[in-house]
């Protein structure tokens, strides 16, 4: 029987359920010491004086460092190379880090932290993007205060407007969204004759290494990382975990200790990186027949400080920011933008869900004007094989968001609505999203994965890759993909910890890409053990090679079998080969940086989110009853983690719709813990239906394509229509506040009268 | 920081009267331990009062009394106070989480001070009494009289707060006790309401009404108490009920809501609760 398809237990979930599993802070070494970081007060200032003398008197303070001390570039390498890793002479965010200060203990870093004599020049803070864009601002970055700017050209927009019947313009704004990891960064730094061992909480090790080695002036070959158990991540650990490591390191470095660096919560709140805010200006036209005629978009994002990611974050949401839909003609202008905020970066959905919400509440919009069912209205426009995306993207395969979406509404549409009660109004709401899998012609460079596989003599199976386990379930499946490639049992395969040593560089942990290239990778480094234990299972068997099938434990030929313990026991004494190396490279991808026109990635997976709220329309609360939704992945490979990844996006969905907010005062994060940044909690679950349509696509590892990030993505448009469905109240600024929603219903705006109350 | 863990309630009054430098005793600790992580308390002595014999529900006569030692999930479960004060069951069934519920003490509660502690408003319309004691004796305090502004009390440094006592309340009390949170569990009032009164042939009469996190204390709403008792029990009354309600609140905003919503939802909670109470009461 195949081990794809099959809800196998989670290799990690016997470690982490009775809590034995190692996380970082439960590491350390001998003579170990702690490091805390010193960060800026002010959103924007100079540096006129740093005395570190009464700190280096407290008992216990070995060292305090800052920017002189680095032996190599005072650069974080990302994209852009514009981020310190220790401000030099001007900070630019409130959290920007300064100085490292090292001691015996926890204790003593904090008094020295108390210590540390620092003072600064205030200058003006720019806090909001659009301010930041104008002509007469300041300027903290380049000419413009714009770190990255995109296009998409299609058609004639002008003309394109004049054909339309119905053209409806909003502004959207969405909040900051904190990811909320459990486990806060941390990383310990290990200095071993003359190399560095870096062990952390990290999504992507290579990024570190190379981080580490441009901070320490030190070849990549000296920079060893290891990823401990990780604690979840979401994208709040792609990046930023090269600024901890680097931190840590730096002392390890000039002291020749072991140093550990873990962030507080509120450290971590403060000074690491969230979804970024955003500013949306869409407008979209249709004829009266319900067809998209054109689409012009201005999407802006608040990057922060630094550019860190924002290039790429901003990418994606444009190539995206039409939706799964076709439309002839299209204008899209996004820029990335500098404000003396902390720098944004990756979080699950990557620039998507900004855009989406903006994207499915005009379609939603759309639909009530025109008086069309809002699925009716979407099947009119959606993208099926055959067609083309907005960037010229011909789709020939793996296209099903039409089945998606009829599946959602089959589970769930009711035209009959519940009968409100009184004061509680019932509402549903959909939202489609489709979401290109892998890096794209945006990281092409990195779109590549390594695997190595060895398989011992006593049939048990070691595996490594470079692509990382931060609670997704990426062990798991790519467990099953080779248990099955080699028809060994599951049970008896499993995963080495990813470190730089194991693998060549197999770029990061993201882009929903682990399943598709680390699973690909593994299949290709199979195949020589593979071959080698059909030849011998073919001797053994008496049975030609293409009779030889292995599967579950036994290579068998006909109604002969054989167990592969032994099989594999004759490889090992004939000295096959049984371990061996396997490389993927990603799919072609292209992009026109002038008129926005590619196909900017491989291949796309789609999804639709049906919710069901009430509102209560006294108090402006939102009860989500139910998410249906229905993701369209290629092939599922272990239903109950595809379940989970979907559990969670919706109520990280939710809590971007409903709850999570983040309004800084003068540059300042005031809800820096989960007593005030609100998460939903398992009493605010709705009941979730997750279903998946499987139309394998080709290139995928048994036909799989990525989920990750799927889920999150619809989830708030879809509540946000439902409120309308059930209120008649639009809203246009995440989240949708009890707050917002009663001023709302009291404002004396003309409601809509949504369509399904007629 | 000293910390010091008496057994007896003598001891723990001799300890207070004897200290100098400020002095805090730990409960629970849910309210005092976030205090201290955040840097706003830090205790030079601590006085660690669990293993004080407090944690108790009687029932004397026509009286309840709660140990202040007594647990808000035990204050949630317990009989004697679900059936002669449900009021104060239900809303301790609201607070936190089960894991701040078995911890948090209602003495806590109500020592901390706090405009939005869940426990208070359900005690305002029970008439509760707070008893504190020191070395020389014990006093006696209407609840009411007990807070002097957010987080400030009249407790003297050298007192505990040993008990709280109320009358029972009859069957035929009516009661609703509401609360507005950012989320469904763990979460902290933006807005509350505890309403008692009885309904007398389309009449209510001895309404008390009080509300938390809409001024520096909870409050008593008199106004809206007295003129609801006035009329006919009728959809007209409650509609100029809740907004006579608005007027007797003075709400703030903070990190968790905007004055103006909260003084709006002073009259939104009335008059759903209204509403419903008169749906289960007597159809209009
Ligand atoms: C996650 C979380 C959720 C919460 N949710 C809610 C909620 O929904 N509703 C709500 O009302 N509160 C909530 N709280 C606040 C807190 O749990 C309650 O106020 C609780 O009742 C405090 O009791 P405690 O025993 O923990 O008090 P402690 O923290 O031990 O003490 C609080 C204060 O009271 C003083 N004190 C305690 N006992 C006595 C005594 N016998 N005599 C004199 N002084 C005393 C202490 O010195 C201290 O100043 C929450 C707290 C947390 C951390």
């Amino acid at each position: 029987m195949s081990v794809i398809g099959k809800s196998e237990i989670r290799k990690d979930v016997r470690l982490k359920v009775t809590g034995k599993a190692v996380y970082i802070d439960d590491l350390s070494f001998p003579e170990m010491l702690w490091v805390k970081v010193v960060r800026s007060p002010l959103p924007h200032g100079l540096i006129k004086r740093f005395n570190p003398s009464s700190a280096l008197a407290v008992q216990g303070i070995v060292s305090v460092l800052t920017y002189k001390d680095i032996p190599g570039t005072n650069v974080v390498p990302i994209v852009l190379m514009d981020q310190p890793l220790l401000a030099e002479k001007v900070v630019r965010y409130i959290g920007e880090p300064i100085a490292l200060i090292a001691g015996e203990d926890r204790q003593a870093i904090e008094e020295g932290a108390r210590e540390i004599d620092i003072e600064f020049e205030k200058l003006p803070p720019i806090l909001d993007p659009l301010m930041a864009m104008k002509e007469d601002s300041p300027k903290i970055y380049g000419k413009d205060n714009i770190f990255s700017h995109h296009r998409i050209r299609r058609g004639n927009i002008r003309q394109g407007f004049e054909e339309c019947d119905l053209v409806v313009e909003n502004r959207y704004t969405t909040s900051y969204q904190e990811h909320a990891y459990i486990e806060t960064q941390g990383v310990i730094a290990v200095p071993y004759e003359g190399r560095m061992k870096i062990y952390g909480s990290l999504q992507c090790p290579f990024y570190v290494q190379h981080a580490v080695s441009s901070v320490l002036g030190l070849p990549y070959s000296q920079i060893e990382v290891i990823q401990t158990t990780t604690g979840g991540a979401f994208g709040g650990k792609e990046d930023v975990p090269s600024l901890v490591a680097s931190q840590a390191a730096l002392v390890a470095f000039h002291t020749k200790r072991p140093a550990k660096l873990i962030y507080t919560r509120e450290e971590d709140v403060e000074s690491m990186s969230k979804r970024h805010p955003a500013v949306i200006d869409y407008k979209s036209g249709v004829t009266k027949e319900g067809y998209l005629k054109a689409v012009q978009v201005k999407y802006v994002l608040n990057a922060g400080a630094y550019s860190t990611l924002s290039p790429i974050v901003l990418w994606r949401g444009t190539v995206h920011a039409v939706g799964p839909y076709k439309c002839p003609n299209v204008k899209v202008d996004s820029y990335a933008v500098a404000t003396n905020t902390v720098p944004c970066g990756a979080f699950r959905g990557f620039g998507m869900p900004q855009i989406t919400f903006a994207i499915e509440s005009q379609m939603d919009e759309l639909a009530n004007r025109l008086h069309i069912d809002p699925i009716e209205f979407r099947l009119r426009n959606i993208l099926r094989k055959g067609d083309r995306t907005v960037t010229g993207h011909l789709i020939k395969e793996s296209m099903e968001l039409e089945k998606t979406l009829k599946k959602a509404s089959q589970i769930g549409w009711k035209r009959e609505r519940e009968i409100s009660n009184g004061y509680k109004k019932r509402g549903m709401g959909i939202a489609c999203n489709y979401y290109g899998v892998g890096l794209g012609a945006g990281g092409r460079h990195l779109a590549k994965a390594g695997a190595w596989v060895s398989v011992l003599s006593d049939g048990s199976v070691n595996f490594a890759v470079g692509t990382t386990e931060m609670g997704q379930g990426m062990e798991t499946v790519l467990s099953q993909i080779l248990a099955n490639e080699l028809g060994v049992k599951y049970e008896r395969v499993s995963m080495v910890p990813t470190a730089t040593t194991q693998v060549p560089d197999s770029g990061p942990t993201v882009a929903s890409r682990a399943t598709v290239m680390s699973g690909n990778a593994l299949i290709k480094a199979a195949r020589p053990i593979k071959k080698s234990i059909m030849e011998v299972a073919s001797k053994m068997l008496k049975s030609p090679i293409s009779k030889v099938k292995l599967a579950d434990g036994y290579a068998t030929s006909g109604t002969k079998r054989i167990g592969l313990d032994e099989v594999i026991d004759k490889c090992f004494q004939q000295r096959k080969i049984m371990s061996s190396q396997g490389w993927y490279k990603a799919p072609y991808t292209s992009w026109n940086k002038a008129t926005g026109q590619g196909k900017p990635y491989f291949v796309y997976s789609t999804g639709t989110n049906l919710a069901e709220v009430e509102v209560n329309t006294l108090t402006g609360e939102v009860t989500v009853k139910r998410i249906i939704a229905v993701h369209d992945v290629g092939k599922v490979i272990n239903p109950q983690t595809a379940a989970g990844q979907v559990e969670g996006g919706v109520l990280q969905g939710i809590g971007y719709a409903l709850f999570e907010d983040m309004a800084p005062a003068g540059g300042k994060i005031l809800n820096t813990n989960f007593s005030t940044y609100i998460l939903p909690t398992a009493k605010d679950a709705p009941e979730i239906v997750s279903n998946f349509i499987e139309d394998p696509y080709p290139q995928g590892p048994f036909g799989a394509k990525g989920l990750g990030e799927q889920p999150i993505i619809g989830v708030a448009p879809a509540v946000i229509n439902a409120i309308f469905d059930a209120t008649g109240v639009r809203i246009r600024d995440l989240p949708a506040t009890p707050e917002k929603i009663i001023a709302e219903l009291n404002s004396h705006h003309p409601t809509f009268i949504p369509l399904g109350r007629r | 920081m000293k910390v010091y863990s008496p057994e007896t309630i003598e001891e723990t009054t001799k300890i207070l009267g004897k200290l100098k430098g400020n002095v805090h005793l730990l409960a629970g600790g849910t309210d005092l331990v976030v205090k201290v992580k955040e840097g706003t308390v830090l205790p030079e002595n601590l006085i660690n009062i669990r293993k004080l014999p407090l944690d108790y529900i009687k029932e004397e006569g026509n009286q309840l009394r709660i140990g202040a030692l007594t647990s808000i999930e035990t204050i949630h479960r317990s009989k004697p106070i679900r059936t002669y004060a449900p009021i104060l069951s239900d809303a301790a069934g609201k607070m936190g989480s089960p894991q701040i519920r078995n911890l948090a003490t209602i003495g806590g509660n109500i020592a901390n001070a706090s405009p939005a502690a869940d426990t208070v408003p359900p005690l305002f319309v029970l008439n509760a009494q707070i008893v504190l004691k020191d070395q020389k004796g014990s006093r006696v305090i209407p609840i009411e009289k007990f807070f002097s502004g957010p987080g400030e009390n009249v407790m003297r440094r050298d007192e505990i707060l040993m008990e709280i006592t109320f009358r029972k309340c009859a069957q035929s009390d009516e009661w609703f006790f509401s609360k507005l949170g950012q989320r469904k569990a763990l979460a902290i009032s933006k807005v509350s309401l505890a309403f008692r009164g009885k309904v007398n042939q389309n009449r209510l009469t001895d309404v008390s009404i009080a509300l938390g996190a809409v001024a520096p204390t909870v409050i008593y709403a008199q106004r809206t108490a007295r003129f609801l008792e006035s009329k006919t029990f009728d959809s007209a009354l409650i509609d100029e009920a809740s907004r006579i309600i608005q007027e007797e609140a003075s709400p703030i905003s903070d990190i968790r809501s905007t004055s103006e919503y909260r003084r709006r939802m002073v009259g939104a909670l009335l008059k759903q609760g209204l509403w419903e109470l008169k749906a289960g009461v007597s159809p209009d």
